[in-house]
């Protein structure tokens, strides 16, 4: 179904698409916790707000389908929250059915103004009610039907008795949003749509009561008060108010106070939190960048200043202002960096649902525990982890967890466990993915590189366990039959490892037989900004970034020896491969070779001479264009204080180029 | 003006309003023009950052305004030979599908009105530089000597993803 929407529409439908995607995605991890969990009315209650909320909105902007299956969902909630029914797990079936056509539903509006026909929702509206009619039929020995689909409005109505000089719109509106305050029924009433939306001057009324600070409990006299309360989980101040309400004249005293409570309940309801477009923080980002090279390029200057006229006190209180306003820039910096963090709880929050239900159709018993969700990493970064963390995860599922009769037979719980995690460790956030499954078979791995031509046998006798682990890694390992199962969605190992390398990360894998595999990954912070170490070589400057740098030492000539087409440098018991920066650039190699910094490439260590060192610099990465986007071994370029451009090694694809001489000698 | 061109009303505005603005610049002896719509920046003499493991066109990046761009040997791009090798360098900043890209000429002659009618379709293997990338010639009269030829390119061509 096409919709048509004018400019001011847009704009709410633009609000509401962001708080859609947010409700569903809470969802998700909401509906498999109630699993686990279904007596839980606090969730209970969550799901039936959220889904409230969508109903509301989607009935705002007429947006039909989604309102019949977000009201169906939302009556399921309503009368499990009020124990009229009992969670099974074939409902759970269905209502997450339910949940993804709604997911789907708000893509079609995304992407193209549409949403679902009738027609494409008859079939789950259906089932949906299928489940709230089951159960109605086993409760109406208790309760008269007509009273269930009004939710046992009227039934209640008789409880409620208003004090004098109550409004007569005002106390339908009480008893229409029962259990609801004040301000919750305005915004009730504010969603719905316009044909049913009580007149303009009700709506003032209620402004005018919320103002004066009233609230339905001023309003009517009865034990409903507590009920009310109850509702919205505030014991200490019913406790309070209890005593106080049913003598109406003494209310005043306590007035003052009761403001107070109001304000700060709905100060606590607002979240402290503005959306801002992602444009606008990239903005602010690239600006900050901007700052931080002019910082370096004030810094650089006011030193060579210091050197050039020694101290007078002019220079002393400028050096003295540039390091005040140094140290705000840094401050600056990480503020603006924070605004584009965000809790790996975004992605980690789709995994329960994937888990849940690939574990169901390869027949497996399977425990996700996640742990660190809070962690907050860079949103670029975020977002493209994703893919690979399901394909991660996919794969321990698939390949990892034994069925359970394999699993018992092995002594193990029957139960598989998966375990997702991330932390940081000071300037990288390390994320994890580890399964106690069957772990990796070394010889099968070998034995395939070898069938694939991507090693000879010779190369596969000699590595290491570590070694044929980096094979799953490489290029055209994976095969076609794998890609047809659950773990393919056309993402290979290669395109995982190639992702995490080009976030400037790295990945690694430890597994032990039978016992089972760990992923870790080790991602930057952050994207914009990094600490790199500046090395010469054939007079020209290049920046390495530090978290690749390993070790730094000087430059001796009888540690070097030659292997086959290779240099290798002996540093205390450990062999590197060794290579000239200018070599691994195919530029005419230097003669002079004073230093050798050991960088990580992927997973190994490998040692490079270079002339000079140049200490260390923060600095902004830029892109080198379009044009230049592949090049292999620059990862960017920065521009220094003196507004030259210093190009930024990238050590992960530095030996590219290089790497199929190479297996088997790394 | 140009613009104006492109939506196709070019005979109700044929009169003087229809002439083109070209950079003219010298590659060897060669007389070169671009269109100005193109043209973002002419610089001279900055500093060029050269890039390992790139095409042999590709002389380095430089640094316009705080953005990191590449600059092009525009002779080695159009395969012209190099027999003339200028004191200073100028780069003329275009802009392309690929972003701003810095061109090294040897020579910025200056800014140029010209009519489009007198834009004649290319001569095979004029002056050596693949017709696809030339968008007209100009004879262009000269005071004491006689004719020159001026060579318009078509920067857009030049820097599409098939020709790189």
């Amino acid at each position: 179904m096409k919709l048509e929407f004018t400019d001011d529409m847009r704009e709410i439908l633009e609000e509401f698409l962001i708080e859609a995607d947010e409700i569903l995605s809470n969802l998700d991890q909401e509906l498999i916790e109630l699993e686990n969990n279904p007596e839980d009315k606090e969730l209970l209650n969550k799901i039936f707000r959220g889904m409230h909320t969508l109903k509301g909105g989607a009935g705002f902007l007429n947006l039909t389908t989604i309102v019949e299956i977000a009201h169906k969902i939302e009556d399921i909630f309503n009368k499990l929250r009020n124990d009229e029914m009992t969670l099974t797990p074939e409902m759970m079936d269905v209502i997450f059915e339910g949940v993804d056509k709604l997911k789907e539903a708000i893509e079609m509006l995304k992407e193209s103004d549409e949403i679902p026909d009738e027609e494409d929702i008859k079939d789950i509206l259906q089932k949906l009610s299928n489940i709230l009619e089951g159960k109605e039929a086993l409760n109406s020995e208790n309760n008269s039907s007509d009273n269930q689909s009004d939710t046992g409005l009227e039934k209640e109505e008789k409880d409620i008795e208003f004090v004098e000089g109550v409004d007569e719109d005002i106390k339908k509106l009480i008893l229409q949003f029962k259990g609801k305050d004040l301000g919750e029924i305005l915004e009730e009433i504010i969603l719905l749509p316009p044909d049913e939306r009580p007149p303009l001057d009700v709506i003032e009324k209620l402004e005018q009561l919320i103002v004066e600070g009233k609230d339905v409990k001023d309003l009517i006299k009865s034990k409903e008060n507590i009920e009310i309360e109850n509702k919205k989980e505030e014991k200490k101040e019913i406790q309070k108010q209890e005593s106080q309400l049913p003598k109406k004249q003494e209310i005043k005293p306590t007035k003052e106070e009761k403001k107070e409570v109001q304000k700060k309940k709905k100060q606590e309801k607002k979240e402290e939190v503005i959306r801002v477009d992602v444009e606008r923080v990239e903005n602010l980002m690239n600006l900050v960048g901007e700052l931080v090279l002019d910082r370096n390029r004030i810094v650089k200057l006011a030193s060579n200043l210091e050197i050039k006229y020694g101290d007078s006190e002019v220079i002393e209180e400028l050096i003295d202002s540039i390091t005040g306003m140094s140290r705000t820039v840094s401050d600056l910096q990480d503020a603006v960096m924070k605004l584009r963090m965000q809790p790996v709880k975004k992605i980690f929050s789709k995994f329960p649902r994937i888990v849940r239900d690939l574990a169901k159709r390869l027949n497996k018993k399977v425990n996700l525990i996640l742990e660190g969700e809070d962690t907050e990493i860079d949103r670029s970064i975020l977002d493209k982890l994703e893919d690979p963390l399901i394909h991660l995860v996919r794969n321990a599922i698939d390949h990892g967890i034994e069925p359970p009769e394999e699993r018992i037979k092995a002594g193990k719980p029957e139960e598989g466990t998966i375990k997702l995690s991330a932390f940081q460790e000071g300037d990288r956030i390390i994320i994890a993915i580890e399964d106690d499954g069957r772990g990796i078979n070394v010889e099968k791995v070998k034995k395939k590189a070898v069938e694939k031509g991507l090693i000879t046998p010779e190369q596969a006798e000699n590595m290491s366990d570590k070694e044929a682990f980096e094979l799953l890694f490489m290029p055209g390992f994976s095969t076609a039959d794998e890609v047809s199962e659950v773990s393919g969605r056309g993402v290979g190992m290669d395109v995982v490892a190639s992702t995490i390398h080009a976030l400037r990360g790295t990945i690694e894998i430890e597994s032990e037989p039978g016992k089972g595999t760990k992923f870790i990954m080790k991602l930057p912070l952050t994207v914009a900004i990094i600490r790199t170490l500046m090395v010469g070589i054939n007079e020209r400057i290049f920046a390495i970034p530090l978290y690749s740098v390993v070790e730094i030492v000087k430059y001796d000539a009888e540690n070097v020896k030659k292997v086959g087409n290779f240099k290798s440098f002996m540093l205390r018991d450990e062999v590197f491969l060794l290579f000239s920066l200018s070599e691994l650039f195919d530029m005419e190699d230097s003669s002079k070779k004073e230093f050798i910094v050991i960088v990580k490439v992927g997973e190994k260590n490998i040692a490079i001479s270079v002339d000079n060192l140049f200490g260390e610099e923060e600095i902004v990465i830029k892109p080198l264009g379009k044009l230049l986007e592949e090049v292999q071994g620059i990862a960017g370029a920065t521009i220094t204080g003196d507004g030259k451009v210093v190009l930024i090694v990238d050590t992960n694809s530095l030996i590219n180029d290089k790497k199929t001489q190479l297996v088997g000698v790394l | 003006m140009s613009e104006m061109e492109v939506v196709g009303i070019k005979e109700v505005t044929a009169e003087k309003s229809t002439e083109k603005r070209l950079i003219t610049f010298k590659l060897n002896d060669e007389l070169i023009g671009i269109d100005i719509i193109n043209v973002v920046k002419i610089t001279i003499d900055m500093d060029i950052t050269p890039v390992p493991k790139t095409k042999d066109y590709i002389l380095g990046v430089m640094n316009l305004r705080g953005n990191i761009i590449p600059v092009v040997t525009l002779k080695r791009k159009l395969e012209l030979p190099e027999t003339y090798t200028p004191t200073r360098n100028t780069i003329i900043v275009v802009e392309t599908d690929f972003g701003n890209i810095g061109l090294l000429v040897d020579k910025v002659e200056g800014a140029l009105n010209v009519d489009p009618e007198n834009v004649q379709p290319p001569p095979m293997n004029s002056i050596g530089i693949d017709p696809e990338f030339i968008e007209g010639v100009i004879m262009f009269p000269k005071e004491n000597e006689d004719k020159e030829l001026l060579t318009i390119l078509n920067i857009k061509k030049i820097f599409k993803a098939d020709n790189l």
